[in-house]
C-alpha cells in the first residue's frame, strides 16, 4: 500500500480571535488609557490647588 | 473564506504589532509635561515610567520572538501600575487592579500573532591550540623555510625536534619535563630562521650550534625514554616484592 503524505499544516487560530483582540483593547482602554486620563486630570488639577 | 480573511488580518496585525501600546499610554505625555510645569516630581516620574513601559513593551512586541508577548504584557502591567500609583494617586489596590487589567489586556490583544523561535546561541570559539600543537605549527614554519633554503642541518634539527613532539603527543604526561626544552630550542631556532630569511650571512658557528640542537633533541628523547624505563623498573620491583610478601612466590 502506498504511503500517504501526512504532513500536518499548523492549526489556524479560532475564528473568535478578533473578539479576543477587541476585548484586550477594551481592557487596555479601561486600564492604561484611563490611568493616563486620570493622571492628565490630576496634573491639570494641580494648578488649581 | 473566513479563515483566509483572518489569516490576512493576522498578517496585517503582525506588521503593525505593538504600535498601539504607546497610543494607549499617550495621555501620560501631556500629563508628564503639566506635572513638570507644576513641579510635581512624583507625578512626572509616574507618567514617564508608564509611557516608558509602553515603549519598551512595543519594542519587545516588534521583535516578535517567542515569549516576547508575555514580556510586553508584564512591562505594560508594571508601567500602568506605577503610573496609576504615582501619577494617578489611585492607591495600591486600584493600581494593582489596573496593572492586572493591562497585563491581561496586552496578552489578549496580541494573542495568536506568530512568534519566531529565538536564534540558537552562538557557537563557542574553538579552544586555543595546546602547547604541543602550537609547537608543531611553529616547527612547520621552520621546516618550510629549511626546505626552501635546502639547508640540510636545519632540516635535521627540525626533524629531531619533530621526533620529540611525536613522543610528547604519544605521552603528553612527559610535557612538563620537555616544556623548557621546547621553549628554548624553538625560540632560538625561530630567531635563527628569521635572521637567515632577512638575508643574514650564516656565521661560522652556526653548523655546530645546529648539530648541538639536534643532539640535545635526541638526548631529550633518550632521557625521557630512560626515565620511563626506570619508572617501569621500579614498578616491576615493587610488584615482585609484594607477590613475595603475600606468599605467591
Amino acid at each position: 500500500m502506498a504511503e500517504r503524505n501526512v504532513t500536518t499544516l499548523p492549526a489556524s487560530p479560532p475564528l473568535t480571535t478578533p473578539l479576543v483582540w477587541a476585548w484586550g483593547g477594551v481592557l487596555l482602554t479601561a486600564t492604561t488609557w484611563l490611568v493616563g486620563i486620570i493622571a492628565l486630570f490630576r496634573s491639570i488639577g494641580g494648578f488649581f490647588d | 473564506m473566513l479563515d483566509r480573511a483572518l489569516g490576512a488580518w493576522i498578517g496585517l496585525r503582525t506588521r503593525w504589532r505593538g504600535l498601539a501600546l504607546p497610543i494607549f499610554a499617550s495621555p501620560l505625555l501631556p500629563a508628564a509635561l503639566l506635572f513638570a510645569i507644576d513641579g510635581n516630581e512624583r507625578g512626572v516620574t509616574g507618567a514617564a515610567l508608564g509611557f516608558g513601559g509602553s515603549l519598551l513593551a512595543a519594542r519587545a512586541l516588534r521583535r516578535g520572538r517567542q515569549g516576547d508577548s508575555h514580556r510586553a504584557a508584564w512591562l505594560m502591567a508594571v508601567g500602568t501600575g506605577l503610573s496609576a500609583q504615582m501619577a494617578g494617586h489611585l492607591g495600591i489596590p486600584m493600581s494593582l487592579i489596573m496593572a492586572t487589567g493591562a497585563l491581561f489586556g496586552t496578552r489578549m490583544m496580541y494573542q495568536a500573532l506568530p512568534e519566531t523561535a529565538p536564534p540558537p546561541p552562538p557557537e563557542p570559539p574553538p579552544p586555543p591550540p595546546g602547547p604541543i600543537e602550537e609547537s608543531r605549527l611553529r616547527l612547520a614554519r621552520i621546516e618550510a623555510v629549511a626546505a626552501r633554503r635546502g639547508d640540510g642541518k636545519l632540516q635535521g634539527v627540525a626533524s629531531a625536534m619533530e621526533g620529540v613532539l611525536d613522543d610528547l603527543t604519544a605521552h603528553p604526561d612527559r610535557l612538563p619535563q620537555a616544556r623548557r626544552f621546547l621553549t628554548v630550542h624553538l625560540d632560538g631556532l625561530e630567531r635563527i630562521v628569521e635572521r637567515l630569511e632577512a638575508g643574514a650571512a650564516p656565521p661560522e658557528g652556526l653548523p655546530i650550534l645546529l648539530d648541538d640542537l639536534a643532539t640535545t633533541a635526541q638526548e631529550l628523547r633518550g632521557r625521557l625514554t630512560r626515565e620511563e624505563s626506570a619508572a617501569l623498573d621500579i614498578q616491576v620491583k615493587v610488584l615482585s616484592d609484594r607477590l613475595r610478601e603475600e606468599g605467591f612466590r
